[in-house]
């Protein structure tokens, strides 16, 4: 019948821009890492070997850091109160994530970073289901091809 | 004299919750306003803000939202009057 005008009640800056997807991406180049890392072979170049180990490494840390930064600030900004009453476990879940974004930096594990993308992509599901845009499962179109869940744009 | 509005963002939860509609009154430079009134009033660039009445002094009118994050007077300061359209009268 008629539109009702809308206040705003707004916080943060008014970007609004929020999206999991660098997290996920993140947590893709965590298991990528740690496939490169397991079919490195040792050659007769000691030290090119050593140097490409240093480098996984360093980029398994970087993004590891780089997932739980993004799941925080989803977290911690964009989640409101009222989400928790819809989603009661999803503290518990940024919570695991936190964890499973440390042992992926402490262990060199594929299983490790498995669990990091799937706790990853729960986070994800429930950020959009949240902002009522529908989701559908991909696999990621590069190494390490797995899984992940995206938005129906 | 009377408008319906619609809430939209969470900064007073759980005072008002996104979503909700709120029934207002026109204010005008005569209307008395009291600590914790809830006010719409215009802000630029924000437009058209829902927030409430936490302190009246010599600067103007300090509104504020439940939510730490909440864009109010503690980031664009104390509101004039005359920015003030519209008291809560209820909620539903």
């Amino acid at each position: 019948m008629f539109k009702l005008n809308e206040v705003k009640a707004h916080c943060d800056v008014p970007c609004g821009i929020y999206d999991p997807s660098a997290a996920q991406i993140a947590a893709l180049s965590v298991i990528r890492m740690i496939d490169l890392m397991n079919t490195a072979e040792k050659g007769a170049d000691d030290v090119a070997y050593h140097n490409d180990m240093a480098r996984y490494v360093a980029v398994k840390e970087t993004e590891a850091i780089k997932c739980k930064d993004e799941i925080a600030i989803i977290w911690g900004d964009f989640i409101k109160p009222p989400h928790l009453i819809k989603y009661p476990d999803l503290h518990t879940l940024a919570h695991k994530i936190m964890m499973l974004g440390g042992a992926a930096k402490q262990h060199a594990s594929r299983e490790k970073g498995m669990e990091l993308l799937a706790a990853v992509n729960e986070f994800a599901a429930i950020f959009w289901e949240i902002k009522g845009v529908k989701t559908q499962t991909v696999t990621a179109p590069y190494a390490p091809s797995e899984s992940v869940i995206s938005p129906v744009l | 004299m009377i408008r319906i509005f619609k809430v939209s963002g969470h900064s007073l939860f759980p005072l008002l919750q996104d979503g909700q509609r709120v029934f207002c009154i026109k204010t005008f430079n005569f209307t008395k306003l009291k600590i914790s009134d809830i006010l719409v009033f215009e802000k630029e660039p924000h437009g058209l803000m829902i927030k409430e009445l936490k302190s009246i002094d010599e600067k103007g009118y300090f509104v504020q939202g439940t939510d730490p994050f909440s864009i109010d007077s503690r980031d664009f300061g104390s509101i004039s009057k005359k920015s003030i359209k519209y008291k809560v009268l209820f909620k539903f």
